[in-house]
């Protein structure tokens, strides 16, 4: 027997031939939308520079003591 | 006797500058930019323009602000000097044109809120599409929400700084929680088919991808529209600044903030499409802007802990969408009405004016040209059409802020040889020139971070070479992309976006002559350091501090009595 497979793009749409005897199955598949450790460490990356530098800048804000001011330094 | 107006502390500022930055960018166009850019390989030159460009920029606004203590007109008549006054003229129609069209848009949002929280999304059979051009197309109900937006609006800014406050910290607070609770039930939506595709979507780097100019290009608009660097409503806001305010680390502070909710918006889109939809890039990418009222509430409805669940995300996100909206609308408005209180005008009537003129002038974006595209779905072209003409000339606000700092700098070092003190040519003025702005008006000891060289960097060879890149990009794809681009008569046109930008320019600068001949009074807080002597405006004997004026009443009473 002969098996096809599509994705949902569409990149390639094979037919067969009209007028034959076909049974058909379908199994829905998406294949993942990227990589697990790849997303989290790029998740990290991000959030880390975005979500900690709001909180160390509140916590600067917001007054801590006068050491940790110090050390905030130059930019 | 009048008194300077201020925001109570270092937080209302804040809120209130993340609210002018947070709005519809943040929570529709930045899933879509995500979903269009290759994912996390958005990520890179989004996160890598918030530094580059869009805090750079804040904190030059903050320090013009904070230094003139007027609004865009009376900062660049104090920077650049008189004969520039007409640049802050145009910061401001660009912002107040925006306004026209983007309380209708505001008005959707809380449409959306109204069909969500009566369910009237969430029922079995019901057509997204049809929903939207029921609505769309009938400008009763379109009018009837842009007028409560408008309306909303004024009220918020009636009293000034105290009063923006105070609405930005309660519609911040209320938009973070929404937010987190529209992300909490995304990410319950995606996990049910056991992987989190949205979220895996949104942090995963395709490599080839970053290599395409079009994704840094993305980023960088993305960066610079969301964080409004470079429009005039940091400036606006930074005037309403105590008098030891710092800049920098407020700067970062909105910036981040501002980054931080995008962050969240996109991963509780992008989880909710990809936990629901088969072909989710696709759904997220593709047509209008009109996907936020047609995808997401299909979306939405699959919610789980039905009907709780759906309903509470649908509300949530739209009720979100409308805070956010507000709060961007809140500094649009504002924005306007301090140029005006800045030339004398009384504030209560110039917020009543601006609310009208916004109102009558986003009529015609509200009901005119409503057209069907090929796929049936409703579209407001006469809107597009001024999104079109409008968007990108808020990118020269932030060019004519650069040229005040270049020209500072520039005058600074030439008067310094002049005296002596400074090496003539070129390294003399690397000295002394370029770094000028920043120790003078930056580096004042009130701040909590100083800025280093690398903001001179940034401004002086970084910003003009963005700034052209994005220019000729926008233009270059228009003029490829486009059928009769040239045509004057075509609304999607180049010809059409010159002429506007000329007429308006020109007039401007026309114009330019009769505004240096009013006062400027400057909202000088108690104690403030407020020397402009050294600016090339500064000396402008018609520019005083808001205490000093005397009502013209008062004045003609006063006047009466001795005589």
């Amino acid at each position: 027997y002969k098996a096809q497979v599509s994705t949902l793009s569409g990149a390639d749409f094979y037919q067969y031939p009209a007028g034959g005897e076909y049974h058909k199955l379908s199994i829905s598949y998406r294949a993942s939308f990227g990589s697990a450790f790849g997303s989290l460490f790029m998740f990290v990356v991000v959030a880390g520079t975005v979500w900690g530098g709001l909180g160390w800048a509140l916590r600067v804000m917001l007054g801590g003591p006068e050491d940790e001011l110090a050390q905030a330094g130059k930019a | 006797m009048a008194e300077s107006d201020q925001f109570n502390g270092r937080l209302g500022l804040i809120f209130a500058s993340i609210g002018a930055a947070i709005g519809t960018g943040n929570i529709w166009r930045f899933p879509r930019m995500v979903g269009a850019n290759g994912g996390g390989t958005f990520l890179i030159p989004w996160l890598f323009f918030l530094f580059i460009w869009s805090i750079p920029l804040v904190i030059a606004e903050y320090a013009m602000g904070k230094r003139s203590r007027t609004g865009t007109v009376g900062t660049f008549r104090i920077f650049a000097g008189k004969r520039f006054a007409w640049m802050g003229l145009w910061t401001a129609w660009i912002s107040t044109a925006i306004g026209f069209y983007y309380a209708v848009v505001s008005g959707w949002t809380v449409k959306y809120f109204q069909l969500g929280i009566t369910g009237a999304l969430n029922g079995e059979g019901v057509d997204t599409t049809e929903v939207w051009n029921a609505f769309l197309q009938n400008p009763g109900q379109v009018i009837f929400f842009q007028f409560i937006i408008v309306a909303l609006t004024l009220g918020a800014i009636w009293k000034g700084a105290k009063a923006i406050e105070k609405v930005n910290f309660y519609l911040m607070i209320s938009l973070f929680a929404l937010l987190f609770l529209t992300l909490f039930l995304s990410l319950w939506m995606d996990l049910e088919d056991g992987s989190l595709d949205g979220a895996m979507f949104m942090f995963t780097v395709d490599f080839d991808m970053l290599s395409e100019p079009e994704v840094w290009i993305n980023g960088l608009s993305q960066s610079a529209w969301s964080c409004s660097a470079g429009m005039g409503m940091c400036i606006t806001y930074a005037v309403y600044m105590s008098k030891d305010e710092d800049t920098v680390l407020n700067a970062f502070t909105m910036g981040l903030a501002n980054n931080s909710i995008s962050i969240i918006a996109g991963l509780a889109v992008l989880s909710a499409i990809f936990a629901v939809n088969p072909d989710p890039l696709a759904t997220v990418t593709g047509g209008s802007s009109a996907i936020t009222f047609l995808a997401l509430p299909e979306v939405f409805a699959k919610a789980p802990m039905d009907p709780i669940g759906p309903l509470f995300m649908m509300a949530g996100f739209f009720l979100a969408l409308s805070f956010a909206a507000m709060t961007s609308m809140i500094s649009t408005v504002e924005l306007c009405v301090r140029n005006f209180v800045d030339h004398g005008y009384d504030r209560e009537k110039s917020v009543f004016i601006t609310g009208v003129a916004i109102f009558l002038f986003g009529l015609p974006s509200a009901i005119m040209w409503i057209k069907l595209d090929s796929s049936g779905v409703a579209f407001p072209e006469f809107l597009e059409v001024q999104d079109h003409i409008w968007g990108y000339g808020l990118m020269f606000s932030g060019l004519f802020i650069a040229f005040s700092i270049w020209k500072y700098g520039y005058l600074k070092w030439k008067s310094q040889v002049e005296e002596g003190t400074a090496a003539p040519g070129f390294s003399g003025y690397l000295g002394i020139g370029v770094s000028a702005f920043r120790d003078d008006f930056i580096n004042t000891g009130d701040n909590d971070l100083e800025v280093g060289r690398w903001w001179d960097i940034l401004i002086y060879i970084a910003f003009p070479i963005l700034f052209a890149v994005l220019m000729i990009s926008y233009f270059a794809d228009m003029i490829a992309n486009t059928e009769n681009v040239w045509d004057p008569s075509n609304p999607k046109g180049v010809t059409i976006i010159l002429l506007f930008w000329g007429v308006v320019a020109g007039l401007f600068m026309w114009f330019n002559r009769y505004l240096v001949q009013r006062p400027v009074y400057r909202n000088i807080p108690e104690g403030a350091d407020v020397d402009i002597s050294m600016l090339p405006g500064g000396s402008d004997e018609l520019i005083s501090d808001i205490r000093d004026r005397v009502d013209r009443i008062g004045k003609t009473i006063d006047a009466e009595i001795v005589d």
